[in-house]
């Protein structure tokens, strides 16, 4: 039951996920890739600490491109794994973000991403209302 | 080539202790011995989605104790890995442990090896701790015909687990060590320590080289539920490895089993079976804290030493070693000795004598015996003692000023035991007070050696015959009804015949 219900109910994203973190935490792997993997992930939220001793928010676009189409990059894992790479980096360093709708590229809907210090989420919200209040579409839908 | 004789055994012991709280190490669930099973579970003991574990703070509180009593490091913070493996006695496919960041980190327990002879008392020496890790309990299988039955009432109880250097080299000393730790647990609260109920289970590392040669190839012998196992896998083990090497072959390094029953020892598993556990840092429980004014509040909590408290019983109160040993192996009991000697300063040996031959025998006699320790005395309890202490300091007074005899004592000793009356009374109730008038003794002591019946024996005894005063002494004891004082017979007597 648990094989049939496992190979059936996960998808192919979430199969990838679980043998990959089966194998990055093996013994005489731990080391090379899951604990390297680790101070990565000090070295990049010790780099957003230094760049948030500046500033008081940094902004990027939420993701890359603008919506692709349903199944359209199914096929290159990496290519989505990278729609990620402006909103990840918050989870890794452990900050608060804030995605605010901003405009239209085309016909499609785009937002950007603001990041804040720890506990700087009172100042990322009025930052983005801030922003709704001076511009229209906030309540907008995009046209399809 | 060196001989066979002078092979040296190395023992490192991992010892897993439950440690004594009221509920679970991440869980609110209670846990006891001797419930139904599955009783003791909850959704998070159980591993159920939504779930999350919460640290109890008795578990951690407890363990930082264990490290003061062993005077460990306690460090700033302590967190929590997941050990993964699939096996039905852990719901959740992980056993949350500490493999990186443990709770305490080195320390030393003294022990004592066993003396030359009975009263004898032996080597003291240091068996050093690496650390120990605070981790969870897991559930229990029985297998039982076709199926195998899961009881979770275990699963997630506060299991402290203490790791040894290898510092042990005979199975004597392995047993004085878990008899020293048995004890220093039991006697902060950390743990009960009851083996028959598996409150404390032992691995057990065995190597063995020629004295300063590098460590040889280990075996682990796992899950071992009483110092006679551990001292018997000790010997097994050694002998076992002996007979390897000299045959030319070598140790592999292995997982085994230990069989009581039987008394020997198998290969569970070797190292190419060993489990790969995928560690990784617990998500869900954040790094603690250990706070120094924790730790500063438990210190406070850290009994005296036993071996200090035998050093101190036999260097300042000047019992025997067999009586101090006694006394301190059961902390109820020296604190009991100690108010009693507080009421009676002037000779802590006569209640030292009376606290661990009398009392103990009495007290025990409705005890029960420890399962895992079966050369331990049987632990008692001093709450519903009948005497209070300071009424054996009564009856020790007594005795010290003449007014009973020692051999009075024992029945005055038994009464007390009995009723919980004070000595006094007893005393004056049956009569038992002795004749220390010494007016009467004498008068009593001229009639006797008046009488003709007995002239032969001072003869006897003026002619050098010393023991011939003896049998004047009986036919004066029974004047007396018992109660004169021997003592005071023997003089009085002495200066009587001149």
């Amino acid at each position: 039951m648990m094989t049939n219900s496992r190979s059936e109910g996960f998808g192919a994203e979430v199969k990838r996920r679980i043998l990959l973190g089966t194998f990055v935490l093996s013994a005489g792997y731990a080391d090379a890739y899951y604990n390297r993997a680790l101070r990565a992930r000090a070295k990049i939220r010790a780099e957003y600490l230094a760049a948030l001793s500046q500033v008081d928010i940094l902004l990027t676009p939420t993701v890359p491109t603008p919506a692709f189409k349903v199944g359209e990059k199914a096929s290159d894992p990496l290519q989505l794994y990278l729609e990620d790479i402006f909103t990840i980096p918050a989870n890794l360093a452990g900050l608060p973000a804030l995605s605010v709708p901003c405009g239209q590229s085309g016909h499609l809907p785009v937002g950007f991403h603001l990041v804040g210090a720890p506990l700087s989420e009172a100042k990322l919200l009025a930052a983005g209302r801030l922003f709704e209040a001076a511009h229209g579409f906030a309540h907008q839908q995009a046209a399809l | 080539m060196s001989s066979s004789s002078d092979w040296e055994v190395v023992i490192g012991l991992e010892v897993h202790v439950q440690l004594h709280t009221r509920a679970k190490v991440f869980a609110s669930s209670s846990w006891g011995f001797g419930q139904e099973p599955n009783e003791q579970v909850d959704p998070v003991v159980l591993g159920l989605p939504g779930t999350l574990p919460v640290v109890n703070r008795e578990a951690v509180e407890k363990s930082i104790l264990f490290g003061l009593v062993v005077g460990a490091e306690i460090p700033a913070r302590c967190a929590w890995d997941r050990k993964n493996y699939f096996y039905p006695d852990n719901p959740k496919n992980y056993q949350l442990t500490q493999k990186d960041f443990p709770v305490v980190i080195g320390g030393s327990v003294e022990i004592e090896l066993p003396g030359p002879s009975r009263n004898v008392m032996g080597e003291h020496k240091h068996v050093r701790i690496h650390h120990a890790h605070l981790e969870e309990d897991v559930g229990k299988l029985s297998h039982a015909g076709s199926g195998s039955l899961v009881d979770y009432n275990r699963a997630g109880v506060p299991l402290l687990e203490i790791v040894t250097e290898p510092d042990l080299r005979s199975s004597a000393e392995a047993e004085a060590f878990l008899r020293a730790l048995v004890a220093m647990l039991t006697q902060a609260g950390v743990a009960d320590c009851d083996m028959e109920k598996g409150q404390l289970r032992c691995d057990c590392n065995v190597s063995i080289r020629h004295p300063g040669a590098p460590l040889g190839t280990r075996t682990e012998t796992k899950n071992l539920n009483s110092i006679s196992s551990v001292r018997d896998t000790v010997i097994f083990e050694t002998a076992r490895q002996i007979r390897e090497l000299e045959a030319g072959r070598t140790i592999t390094q292995e997982t085994r089993g230990w069989n009581a029953d039987l008394g020997r020892g198998y290969v569970l598993r070797d190292k190419e079976d060993a489990h790969d556990y995928r560690y990784f840092p617990d998500p869900d429980i954040p790094t603690l804290e250990l706070s120094r004014a924790t730790v500063e509040r438990l210190a406070k909590q850290v009994p005296e030493n036993l071996f200090d408290r035998q050093r101190r019983y036999m260097d300042t109160l000047g019992l025997p070693f067999t009586a101090a040993s006694v006394l301190v192996a059961n902390r109820e009991l020296a604190e009991w000795f100690e108010l009693s000697v507080a009421a009676h300063p002037a000779n802590p040996q006569g209640i030292a004598n009376l606290v661990a031959n009398d009392l103990l025998r009495d007290l025990s006699a409705a005890g029960s015996t420890t399962g895992f320790d079966e050369a331990a005395p049987a632990p008692v309890s001093l709450s519903s003692c009948p005497i209070k202490p300071a009424q054996l300091a009564g009856l020790v007074k007594l005795t010290d000023e003449g007014v009973i005899s020692k051999q009075q004592a024992k029945e005055v000793f038994a009464e007390m035991f009995k009723s919980g009356q004070d000595a006094a009374a007893i005393v004056d109730a049956k009569g038992l007070r002795q004749n220390s008038d010494t007016g009467e003794l004498e008068k009593i002591i001229q009639e006797v050696i008046a009488d003709p019946a007995v002239a032969k024996s001072i003869a006897e005894y003026r002619a050098g015959n010393e023991k011939a005063i003896n049998a004047l002494k009986g036919p004066i004891m029974k004047r007396t009804q018992g109660k004169a004082n021997p003592g005071l017979i023997d003089q009085l007597l002495r200066k009587a015949l001149g």
